[in-house]
């Protein structure tokens, strides 16, 4: 399995929580992801995973003027999304730990 | 316009200003992917389409400005992110769609009326005629949409996309052929079903028709139909001229004749002039 089909599951739950964490829009998201380790992750992979996740109401966008330049998509999370960052987190350690377990 | 036409507007022409800042093949990339985007949209929402399109410009100008191009930001692959984006983005509703499928069919209608109207005698409508110019037009609109959809991300070797020599044969051939078609089903519709009108109610009809797409084009400022407008006044005016019996009499029924083929031609031509330089204005701003 490639690196990035293992990704693929995980970068919704990622994004959720970078979100959670607080208000931002998606370059920023991306350079947060950049350096918190995904070096590979690139916009083409992120705004479809953003529009997915305001498709199913679990982060709103608002436009807003950005203090650096043009107004801006800033996004949120919603109660839904934060259910689903919780049910991610549980379902994530559970692997975590059994991958850790295996391979101890 | 409505408030979200209002909106859309309002972010495209906010988009206009800042992909003016784009450089190089930063430029290149937006422009490819809005075209992509925008010619994808028949049946998405407009306003979902023309926001997205406005979050990846702003963004791809933030990452040039820290020294980033498109393709180290959105990945190798920009035909895979618009792809993606469309299949996420929402449906649009029923009255967009309509709305959709009535312009180009309405427009047809008018202008196939209007021409109807300059004939001599009593208004006849075809009805058979009304419906193949109904599917036509809007066979047409999915055509071209797709075919420019399509283009957008051609090999740079394909030949329609590398000579402009080749866009204007097949442009030129394929408006040919639709205009042929448009011709052939007016001359050649079997008049199985005809709505016959007489004399004063066909004149009323046809101004309350004419003001009606007049109005729509001017209050609505739809500056793509401007040049369509002198042709509608013109075949409108000979077919006044024809029904109503005391101008006819100053005109003469034989001088009609010419004045309606010198009404049709000089609408055709203006049209075709006035259209080019209106293209390119809005294709300017």
């Amino acid at each position: 399995m490639s690196k990035t089909q293992m990704l693929k599951g995980v970068l919704e739950g990622c994004v959720l929580q970078v979100i959670s964490k607080h208000e931002t829009y998606g370059y920023q998201l991306v350079q947060e992801l950049r350096t918190a380790g995904f070096k590979d992750v690139i916009g083409g992979t992120i705004y479809p995973i953003l529009q997915k996740l305001e498709k199913k109401e679990l982060i709103t966008g608002v436009m807003k003027p950005s203090p650096e330049g043009p107004s801006r998509k800033y996004f949120n999370i919603t109660l839904t999304g934060q259910e689903k960052l919780a049910i991610f987190m549980y379902d994530w350690r559970e692997i975590n730990g059994s991958v850790n377990q295996i391979f101890k | 316009m409505s408030s979200r036409d209002k909106q859309v507007e309002g972010i495209r022409n906010k988009m206009n200003e800042l992909q003016k800042k784009l450089e190089g093949e930063n430029a290149t990339f937006f422009d490819d992917l809005r075209g992509y985007l925008i010619t994808s949209s028949l049946f998405y929402d407009e306003l979902d389409v023309t926001e997205q399109s406005y979050n990846v410009c702003v963004d791809l100008i933030e990452a040039q400005e820290n020294g980033q191009t498109a393709q180290e930001y959105f990945g190798k692959d920009s035909r895979k992110l618009a792809d993606s984006m469309i299949k996420n983005f929402r449906h649009a509703g029923y009255r967009e769609i309509m709305e959709l499928i009535l312009l180009p069919i309405g427009i047809y209608w008018a202008i196939s009326f209007i021409s109807d109207f300059a004939k001599r005698g009593a208004l006849k409508i075809n009805i058979l005629e009304y419906i193949l110019i109904a599917l036509l037009s809007l066979g047409m609109v999915v055509i071209v949409f797709e075919a420019v959809h399509k283009s957008i991300y051609l090999s740079e070797n394909n030949p329609f996309r590398k000579s402009k020599i080749v866009q204007f044969i097949i442009g030129t051939i394929f408006f040919t052929c639709i205009t042929g078609a448009f011709v052939t089903i007016s001359v050649f519709t079997p008049p199985i079903w005809i709505a016959k009108l007489v004399y004063p109610g066909d004149v009323i009809l046809m101004l309350t028709v004419t003001a009606i797409f007049l109005g729509w084009i001017i209050i609505g400022r739809k500056r793509e139909l401007y040049s369509i407008t002198p042709f509608i006044v013109l075949m409108a005016a000979v077919g006044m001229l024809q029904r109503i019996p005391v101008m006819l009499a100053v005109v003469g029924s034989n001088n009609i004749k010419f004045l309606a083929v010198g009404a049709a031609i000089s609408g055709f031509l203006i049209n075709i002039v006035w259209g080019r330089i209106e293209m390119k204005r809005i294709a300017h701003d």
